[in-house]
């Protein structure tokens, strides 16, 4: 998740207020967090769109960033916040239509034209899915991202070891799912 | 780890099946940043200095009101001084031997 040299890029007496060092940030960071929210949501246009949300945020709390986390870590936390209120919004819209907000996204995940994944992906994405949001969170930053435990903790605001277990614990569930 | 994920590792891999327009990462950024300009707080000069006269105008007013103070207790210490001065100056020296005697043997 850190990268040393962007690291240094914003600790260097970086105007963060100004836009060409916020448009560094954005170049620094819109891929990675792209891909976190994405993997959360399934469909680009809804990623786009909190990806757009999480850096309008964060230029609107660069005066309140005291620097007391790496700007990685507080992006993060905005990107994820932001995914977390946009998939419960999503649910009270649509809790009349479909008994689970998760049936939703991976029946627009099927007819998605931004997925080309294979039948063993497909299932993957379904067991991830039927993960409860915050386990799908720690799996998705372990397995994929390959992000540690430590930078995962300041993150979700949770302990290392809840991390491990509930990854541990997501590991078995989904193993489970494919063998069925 | 890899003990606990080699099921998924060995029929899945880490790849992600997701994919993304052509060059959206390039137009996203051209994206915030106009965005972001349309936010833009605009740096106002007139405000930094009104900010500085009302900061310099609290600090003097704290100052008169410090030191009026500070003349009001002044004065309340050399009326007290002058008072004590005075009570001690209608008391003949036995009168006052006596009583600071008495104050000794008390305190003993």
């Amino acid at each position: 998740m850190s990268n040393p040299e962007n690291e240094e890029l914003q600790e260097e007496n970086y105007s963060l207020k100004n836009e060409k060092g916020f448009s560094e940030i954005v170049r620094s960071y819109q891929e990675r967090l792209y891909w976190h929210i994405r993997k959360m949501v399934l469909s680009h246009e809804d990623a786009n769109d909190i990806l757009q949300n999480t850096f309008i945020k964060a230029w609107n709390g660069l005066s309140g960033f005291r620097g007391d986390s790496q700007i990685s870590t507080w992006l993060y936390r905005i990107a994820t916040n932001e995914t977390l209120s946009f998939l419960s919004k999503k649910r009270t819209q649509n809790i009349q239509s479909f008994n689970e907000l998760e049936d939703l996204l991976l029946t627009n995940l099927k007819s998605d034209n931004y997925f080309n994944g294979n039948d063993a992906q497909l299932k993957l994405q379904e067991a991830i899915l039927k993960l409860p949001e915050k386990q799908r969170l720690v799996f998705n930053m372990k397995y994929f991202d390959d992000i540690t435990y430590e930078e995962m903790s300041k993150v979700l605001s949770t302990s290392v070891g809840a991390l491990k277990a509930s990854y541990h614990h997501a590991v078995k569930k989904i193993e489970k799912y494919l063998e069925e | 780890m890899k003990k606990e994920e080699h099921i998924l590792l060995d029929k899945i891999g880490k790849d992600l099946p997701f994919t993304i327009p052509e060059n959206y990462f390039e137009n996203f950024t051209v994206q915030i940043e106009s965005q972001v300009s349309k936010k833009a707080i605009p740096i106002r000069s007139n405000t930094t200095w009104r900010l500085r006269l009302y900061v310099a105008a609290i600090f003097i007013g704290l100052l008169l009101i410090g030191g009026t103070l500070y003349n009001v207790y002044q004065n309340k210490i050399d009326n007290t001084e002058k008072i004590e001065q005075y009570i001690l100056s209608q008391i003949d020296d036995a009168t006052l031997l006596d009583f600071y005697l008495e104050e000794l043997e008390y305190n003993e």
